[in-house]
């Protein structure tokens, strides 16, 4: 797979009254295209705001303070507002966590549709208005053409959410940023939105960063998963490779707090702590403090970046791929 | 109509209190037979209650009374004067909803730049002045020392469906400017505040977000997007508010010698012509209460979730 998004050290501060807020701190990866890559983490650990970069969308006390991110070759930090503009909605296109606040509560649905469509496309009103019920009937929403008419009140959390993904998916973008998106749901509607968002994103070849704090979510949906911790990718790889052989201890802390992952009868471990504030200079490993694995070295020295096959982690004492999980 | 009620009563009790008119109205030389005549002629001889009674019984058919100094009926006459009130107010509300809302968009949108502070600090001051004192620094300043706007009276007026009005003259839009500013003043201020902290709210709603990231400008944002949530309040204060602006208008109309039924109340006030004086308020009240209901029609267009409400309820 050649890469179509080209992540390399991005770093996105936000100026606080205490200090400087390190929310992606040197965060480098790639996506191929038509790839899926699950994006994992706590929260807090900077994925919203690793999404947010890439669309350009950081407000504010924030900004992205180094590194590049490329789509198709094409650099995209630093890039005018205008030439933003073209991009989003065409080529990258983002769905947010809470469809209860994602669409405008005053304007109708056809409304917030029909202006995603004509802002990237010159069509006619009749054709704009025939596109829009296509894209509703297109995520699974019945008698779309009546539903065009209907305000976001009127729609269900998991019908609003399939109205966020159409609007998302309309200019059938090359990336699609997927934060959290099932997270609000029941987890039958969940599993709906998953299927459909996968079948959608196969369908039209869209490469997909999915993000999420529940590595069961990713495990059956991404081709990579890259695990965040405070502010840092940690951890990427092969999905099955990672959770059958995590190398980094964070990962392997995550995977023992997941039921699925439990025998019966054992009880779940969790990971002691909590992550770490992001303000300070870092000094040595973020997740040392945490770590039952950390040595003296840990706490002095920030581990680089390692990379073993397919395999990318930052620790001084990874796990070995034969070690038990 | 409750509401109505009980506010004649009180009004009435109240007015009541105030003083005797008798002593103002008749003049120290009459002797006590004419008193006795003019008392009984204007029925002041009976009780507070069954004169309420007949005002009540009169009221209920259209007849508020005859005012005690110009003896025409007191709607009649409050009627005459209302379109200069009217007028006043309405420009003063144009004025402030025109200046206002963008304003208050501009300071929304660039909250720490120099013009958005500029302007928060402009409508502080147009908060806290008092409204005569304003009215008189503007004719100082417009009327006697530069001498570019009258400030006196209503100026020449033209009959607009049988109503006169001053606007549609050059020597009566003239007249018109300084008063409609300085009663504009004050909900000036309040409409930059109220859209100002509008906007930043609904420019941090993740509505906005998905707005942009859809490719929207951010005209269409900020026109369509945050304008239609900001008007929801917008539109309620300005109902609201504009009620108190013709309250208001008293003092801006006694500044400006602006013809008004401000201008007669305080008149009024000064003889104790107790049936303007009622039946101004109870217009005043009848006004509220009217405009009360144009803001729930209104607020019911503007926000589909009402209206949703209101449908299933029916
Ligand atoms: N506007 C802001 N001002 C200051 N700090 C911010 C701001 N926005 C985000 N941050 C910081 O950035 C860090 C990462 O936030 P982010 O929203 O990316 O977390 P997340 O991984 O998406 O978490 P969650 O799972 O809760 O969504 C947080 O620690 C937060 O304190
Ligand atoms: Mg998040």
């Amino acid at each position: 797979m050649s890469a179509l998004l080209e992540v390399k050290g991005l770093k996105t501060y936000f100026a606080t009254k205490y200090g400087e807020v390190r929310a992606v701190d040197d965060v480098s990866f790639a996506v191929g295209e038509g790839e899926v890559l699950g994006m994992v983490g706590e929260s807090g650990s900077g994925k919203s705001v690793t999404g947010c970069s890439l669309m350009g969308l950081v407000d504010a006390p924030g900004r992205i303070v180094a590194g590049s991110v490329k789509l198709l070759g094409r650099e995209l930090v630093g890039l005018a507002e205008r030439d933003w503009r073209a991009l989003r909605g065409r080529d990258i296109a983002i769905i947010f966590q809470d469809p209860m606040l994602t669409l405008n509560p005053v304007l109708r649905i056809d409304t917030q549709i029909i202006e995603a469509i004509k802002a990237h496309a010159d069509v006619s009103k009749a054709r704009a208005r025939e596109w829009a019920a296509e894209a509703l009937a297109g995520v699974g929403i019945p008698s779309p053409e009546e539903r065009l008419t209907a305000y976001p009140h009127q729609f269900s959390g998991g019908m609003r959410q399939r109205v966020a993904i159409a609007i998302a998916l309309l200019h059938n973008p090359k990336l699609l940023i997927a934060d959290e998106p099932t997270t609000a749901l029941d987890v039958t509607i969940q599993g709906q939105i998953l299927a459909q968002v996968q079948t959608l994103a196969t369908k039209m070849k869209t490469a997909v960063i999915w993000v999420t704090h529940d590595l069961s979510v990713v495990s059956g949906l991404a081709h990579r998963i890259a695990v965040m911790y405070a502010g840092r990718i940690v951890e990427e790889g092969r999905t099955s490779d990672v959770l059958a052989h995590p190398a980094h201890p964070y990962t392997r802390g995550l995977l023992r707090s997941l039921p699925s992952q439990n025998k019966p009868g054992e009880t779940l471990t969790q990971i002691p702590g909590a992550p770490p504030r992001l303000l300070n200079e870092r000094v040595g490993c973020s997740f040392a403090a945490r770590c039952d694995r950390a040595q003296a070295l840990c706490a002095e020295v920030d581990p680089v970046k390692t990379i073993v096959a397919e395999r990318a982690f930052r620790c001084h004492f990874a796990l070995r791929p034969e070690s038990p999980a | 109509m409750l509401v109505l009620l009980a506010m004649s009563v009180l009004v009435f009790v109240g007015v009541y209190l105030i003083g005797n008119p008798i002593d103002i109205l008749i003049s120290s030389q009459a002797d006590q037979a004419e008193r006795e005549r003019a008392i009984v002629a204007l029925g002041l001889d009976k009780s507070i209650w069954s004169q309420y009674g007949s005002f009540a019984v009169g009221a209920l058919t259209g007849d508020l009374g005859k005012s005690f100094a110009h003896g025409v009926p007191a709607l009649e006459l409050i009627m005459t004067r209302m379109p200069a009130t009217l007028e006043l107010a309405l420009s003063a509300m144009v004025i402030a909803v025109g200046l206002g809302i963008p304003l208050g968009l501009i300071a929304g949108l660039k909250p720490d730049g120099f013009i958005g502070k500029t302007i928060m600090a402009a409508s502080i001051l147009g908060f806290s002045l008092p409204t005569f004192w304003v009215g008189l620094m503007l004719i100082m300043l417009f009327a006697v020392f530069l001498g570019w706007l009258p400030s006196n009276g209503r100026g020449e007026t033209v009959d607009l469906f049988g109503v006169p009005v001053s606007f549609l003259t050059p020597d009566g839009l003239l007249h018109l400017i300084l008063p409609a500013v300085n009663l504009a003043l004050f909900k000036l201020s309040l409409l930059i505040r109220l859209t100002r902290a509008g906007v930043r709210e609904a420019m941090a709603m993740e509505y906005v977000k998905f707005a942009r990231a859809k490719g929207l400008s951010n005209a269409r944002i900020v026109g369509v997007h945050v304008l239609k949530n900001i008007m929801i309040p917008i539109v309620t204060v300005i109902g609201l508010e504009f009620g108190s602006v013709v309250a208001f208008a008293v003092v801006t109309e006694s500044v400006f010698a602006w013809p008004g039924m401000g201008k007669l109340l305080l008149d009024s006030i000064n003889v104790l012509d107790r049936p303007v004086i009622v039946a101004y308020l109870l217009i005043i009240v009848s006004l509220f209460v009217f405009i009360n209901l144009l803001v729930d029609l209104a607020y019911s267009a503007l926000d589909p979730r009402v209206r949703l409400a209101d449908a299933g309820a029916h």
